[in-house]
């Protein structure tokens, strides 16, 4: 952490789009989906940035946590490509599934579904923001908030089908 | 709920009430249901009857045989279902869930008649010696070679592939928020998917209270 953010008090705040690297790909469809799908629950607080952000003021100049949020993207953005290797192994089991001629598509998504539900170092990965997330926020002030609700436009999420 | 019936699933809703009209029943049933959703024809409900060898005008004679005509025209607006019909769209909703889809399809309808075991639709579809396991893989597999959302809908697409995200950084260095983009990134990954990159939109200060 560099010293000239380490006590930063301003309050403000940083709209992020997240998107697939690869969105034109048909297999990235379904995948991203589920996974946002299943992320969603894990991000979504109380909506209090939501009802700040509406009542906010549109910045005039460049702020300095637009600034750093930005260099946080280019950071993660150049970390992820080592980290691509990384999880290499772990892709070629979801390749796999998705591999298998013998497998109807329906089961190879229910069989997704599972590995991200059940599998130890998928749940240890989702751990492993959830912690980063309530240390920031204890120690940093930090928060974040899911505000996308273009999940709805897919027919709404499972949990809200009734 | 409606909101999350496919066009087709509502076809076949739509349909279970005329079928009902024509016999003279006040009531939504099971058999409405299975006529609905013979007569729509084109979803994966009848898609997958089709595909176990299932003829759907047999289905529907079937069915004719045991419906009784009310005596008179109904002329009320709404049809309430029977206790088995609404047991039957629920049933529905759980094969959707468990399949872990955001929608209600006309394949999860038919696997709700196979299970609401008291109804007339499962006693007509059980005599065509359908399954309820052999059913539901063919359901999945329908669904599967359904055409992906990019293509049938390219701006609904764009708006789906978007995860909005808002921060308040407080005093959480880049490093640290870039560490955070970058497990989520990760995790994505690890389910097969090709890394998220994000970018920022805009930036604002909150008003002052």
């Amino acid at each position: 952490m560099s010293p000239e953010t380490e006590n930063i008090s301003e309050t403000r705040l940083v709209k992020v789009e997240g998107r697939p690297n690869s969105p034109e790909l048909p297999k990235e469809q379904t995948r991203w989906e589920r996974f946002k799908f299943w992320l969603f629950p894990h991000l979504r607080k109380s909506g209090e940035l939501a009802e700040a952000y509406a009542e906010a003021k549109v910045e005039k100049e460049k702020s300095e946590a637009r600034k750093r949020t930005e260099e946080a993207a280019e950071i993660a953005a150049r970390k992820d490509v080592t980290r691509q290797e990384e999880v290499k192994e772990f892709c070629s089991i979801v390749d796999g599934i998705f591999a298998d001629d013998g497998l109807p598509p329906g089961a190879k998504a229910l069989k997704l579904a599972k590995l991200m539900e059940e599998n130890p170092q998928v749940a240890a990965q989702l751990d492993k923001i959830k912690d980063l997330i309530e240390k920031l926020a204890l120690n940093k002030g930090f928060n974040v908030e899911v505000v996308d609700e273009s999940h709805k436009a897919l027919g709404g999420q499972a949990d809200e089908i009734e | 709920m409606f909101e999350k019936f496919t066009d087709r699933a509502r076809v076949v809703m739509a349909g279970a009430a005329q079928e009902a009209r024509r016999f003279n029943n006040e009531y939504i049933g099971t058999e409405h249901l299975l006529l609905g959703l013979v007569k729509e024809g084109s979803g994966t409900g009848s898609g997958v009857l089709r595909k176990l060898g299932v003829d759907l005008i047999k289905v529907r004679l079937e069915v004719e045989k045991i419906v009784k005509s009310g005596p008179d025209v109904v002329t009320r607006d709404k049809l309430p279902q029977t206790p088995r019909a609404k047991k039957i769209i629920e049933y529905a909703i759980e094969e959707a869930r468990a399949a872990q889809q955001n929608y209600l399809g006309t394949g999860h309808i038919l696997l709700g008649m196979l299970r609401e075991k008291e109804g007339i639709a499962f006693q007509v579809l059980t005599t065509f010696g359908l399954k309820i396991d052999d059913v539901r893989l063919e359901v999945l597999a329908l669904q599967g070679e359904e055409v992906p959302l990019m293509e049938q809908d390219p701006a609904k697409w764009e708006s789906a592939v978007t995860l909005t995200l808002l921060l308040d950084p407080g005093g959480a260095s880049a490093e640290e928020i870039g560490e955070l983009f970058l497990e989520i990134s990760t995790l994505y990954r690890m389910v097969g998917g090709s890394g998220v990159n994000f970018t920022i939109v805009d930036a604002k200060e909150p008003a002052v209270a």
